[in-house]
């Protein structure tokens, strides 16, 4: 696997695809972000970048959702083009 | 009767599919939270009645937020017949997941695919034949906005209203019950083979917008213009309705005086003053000042609301609101705040952390509601207006929209405050769905809700100014020692509102003005033209005549106005508080916390104005 393809769902810059690997969020994130439907496998695409940086927002499963850089930086992603 | 339970995804037309069953006009909206609490309605379909249930929109059945424990805890419960999941057509992957755990509930269900027209528009071709085959569940595709498919969900609730218990699920492969992962695969399998896509890139007209809106340069500037042209709009387009109006009321009641100025005398003839000058003057006031602008301001915002631009503006200011400590979601909340605080301290709900949900509540004041609009635009218009160089109206516009700006500073200033004093904490997980923007319903549809907000907040306001004009007028003429009850109110009222730029009668209007901020400014006009009569109610140049005469200058407006943005709530607000708190210290702090804020930058702004001798006199 090519490690420099790999890094958190937050370094994504908009227009990039990328499939989940591995999701670190505990508690009550890991819990919102299974709500999402986000699990390993999961392909996600970012979309928007706050006029500050963050949040950003993703589309998963064809939603455009907002995360906080908390919650974004746990998910851990393989980007794929 | 047949109790049906509507379910879903947030903003997926659940709120529109209840309407359109059950004609009832539930309040839609294009965001994420709308529905908080449950609807419930009414509908006939073959001499059998059936008893539609709305839900708030969840993400999944065993969440931990307050809105979808109470979702949740119903669809646990044996309360209805027959479950109706509502999906959105362009999003079928991501709720078919929640379908798939209503699913497990094994009650008899329907599947209705919502907003068909827009999937179709963006390219989704969806397989219904292989849908309904896999998932072993009637699906109806519809589009509730037109009518389109309604027939056919009401033919298959009352079919699904037959049968006995759990449906029969043989050969229908069973989801996992390992857990939501599987559940989401099998989500992703089931979109996968049903769902093709003919365009390559569904969304890029919404995202192209989004782009726009969320940048860096464009993002709040174009927000704070989107503020500054709905007032203007407002402010310019309720001039002359608000004359005509006045002008007839003022016609109405010299028409009532001459009817009945033979017809009493004595006490007959006080009572008779008291109805005419003090409820009929003051209700006549209220309305005329108040119509235009909520009649003009009302539909702007639905229009915005129902495009789909709160959950953007949540999603700019987030950052802010994460640096106060709150959730992102309080933007939401603080939008619903510029209709009606109540209904944004209601709205608190869609936040899932109960410290962040009491520092929105405690906050929500802080932006105006449609009560203090009128207060602030009128004023803003007579004191602070005018300038060659600016077209009508518009420097009274750009005034009104930078308070409304330092609303929300202080909203986000106090939010953080409180996160560092009261309401110690970190902000918890924050997800924000961004809908795609929608084509505003029909015409009809504006307009209507236009009637239903504008008819119950001038109502609210005309029930509270009634009494209240009343009892301005006997204080006005109630004697003690040879000084009218109001003077000796005011007067005593005077050391503090002199320090805050104002004077005691003013003071006197907002306490008064409890029960509605609509009519703080009818009740000031009221106090002082009591004992003589107000010349030409309502029109703007004889007011502002009434309010110099009484030593008002640019900074009395302005303190008016600071003030009206930051003080107590009203009384309806405060019981909305006590009711989603549960708590009379919470509620005694959303009293305080505003009204010593204005308190502190009025006196601040008088003190720097009379230090730099710019107060006007």
């Amino acid at each position: 696997m090519d490690t420099s393809r790999i890094k958190p769902l937050s370094r994504l810059i908009p227009g990039q695809k990328a499939a989940v690997i591995k999701i670190e969020n505990e508690g009550q994130s890991q819990k919102r972000v299974l709500d999402l439907g986000l699990i390993e496998g999961v392909r996600v695409e970012s979309v928007l970048t706050g006029p500050f940086g963050d949040p950003s927002a993703y589309d998963i499963h064809g939603a455009l959702i907002a995360l906080r850089k908390e919650e974004s930086s746990k998910i851990i992603v393989e980007i794929l083009e | 009767m047949v109790v049906v339970a509507l379910a879903g995804n947030p903003n997926v037309g659940k709120s529109t599919i209840f309407n359109a069953l059950t004609g009832l006009h539930q309040h839609t909206g294009n965001w994420p939270g709308k529905t908080v609490a449950f609807s419930r309605g009414h509908y006939h379909y073959n001499h059998k009645t059936y008893l539609l249930v709305d839900t708030p929109g969840v993400y999944s059945m065993d969440s931990n937020s307050a809105e979808e424990k109470t979702a949740g805890d119903f669809f646990r419960g044996d309360h209805f017949d027959v479950v109706v999941a509502a999906a959105d057509a362009s999003c079928l992957e991501r709720n078919l997941i929640l379908a798939l755990q209503i699913m497990e509930l094994g009650k008899p269900m329907i599947l209705c695919v919502n907003l068909v027209d827009e999937a179709e528009r963006k390219g989704y071709e969806i397989r219904w034949d292989v849908l309904a085959q896999l998932l072993g569940i009637p699906i109806v595709p519809a589009c509730a906005r037109s009518g389109e498919g309604l027939e056919q969900l009401r033919r298959e609730i009352e079919k699904a209203a037959h049968q006995e218990g759990v449906p029969d699920q043989e050969g229908v492969p069973h989801p996992d019950p390992a857990g939501t992962a599987a559940l989401i695969k099998r989500a992703e399998q089931i979109a996968a083979q049903t769902v093709r896509l003919r365009k390559p890139r569904p969304n890029e007209f919404s995202r192209g917008i989004d782009r726009v809106l969320t940048s860096k340069v464009y993002g709040l500037p174009i927000m704070f213009l989107f503020l500054a042209v709905i007032f203007w709009l407002t402010i310019s387009g309720s001039n002359i309705p608000t004359r005509l109006l006045a002008g007839m009321f003022q016609r109405l009641e010299g028409l009532l005086v001459s009817v009945f100025a033979q017809t009493a005398s004595g006490v007959l003839a006080d009572i008779r003053d008291a109805l005419i000058y003090g409820t009929f003057r003051t209700v006549g006031w209220v309305i005329s000042v108040m119509l235009p602008p909520m009649a003009i301001f009302f539909p702007l915002f639905t229009f915005l609301e129902d495009l789909g631009l709160l959950p953007r503006i949540a999603f700019n200011l987030d950052y802010f609101f994460k640096n106060a400590h709150t959730c992102g979601k309080q933007a939401l909340t603080m939008c619903m705040g510029f209709g009606c605080n109540a209904a944004g301290v209601t709205g608190c709900r869609i936040i899932d952390s109960p410290r962040e949900r009491l520092i929105a509540i405690l906050t929500n004041n802080f932006v105006p509601c449609n009560g203090r609009y009128p207060c602030l635009i009128t004023l803003s218009a007579l004191f602070l207006g005018g300038g060659a160089a600016w077209p009508g109206g518009m420097k009274s516009a750009l005034w009104v929209a930078l308070l409304v700006l330092l609303g929300v500073f202080l909203t986000l200033f106090l939010s953080w405050a409180l996160s560092k004093t009261l309401l110690r904490g970190d902000s918890a997980p924050f997800i924000l769905e961004l809908p795609p923007y929608r084509r505003p319903q029909a015409g009809k549809m504006i307009i209507h809700s236009l009637l239903h907000r504008t008819l119950f907040v001038l109502g609210r306001a005309a029930a509270a100014a009634a009494p209240a004009g009343l009892l301005i007028w006997l204080a006005a003429n109630a004697q003690i020692h040879s000084r009218s009850f109001l003077s000796v109110c005011s007067d005593w009222l005077q050391p503090a509102a002199h320090w805050m730029g104002m004077d005691g009668s003013i003071l006197l209007a907002f306490i008064l003005g409890i029960p509605a901020n609509e009519i703080v400014l009818p009740l000031i006009a009221m106090e002082y033209s009591s004992g003589g009569v107000l010349a030409e109610l309502g029109s703007g140049e004889s007011f502002l005549i009434l309010l110099k005469a009484h030593g008002w200058t640019w900074l009395t407006a302005l303190n008016v106005m600071l003030f009206s943005l930051m003080h107590f709530p009203c009384a309806t607000t405060l019981w909305t508080i006590r009711k989603e708190t549960g708590s009379w210290k919470w509620t005694g702090a959303a009293f305080v916390i505003p009204t010593l804020t204005g308190a502190l930058f009025c006196a601040a702004v008088t003190l720097a104005a009379r230090m730099l001798g710019l107060s006007g006199q």
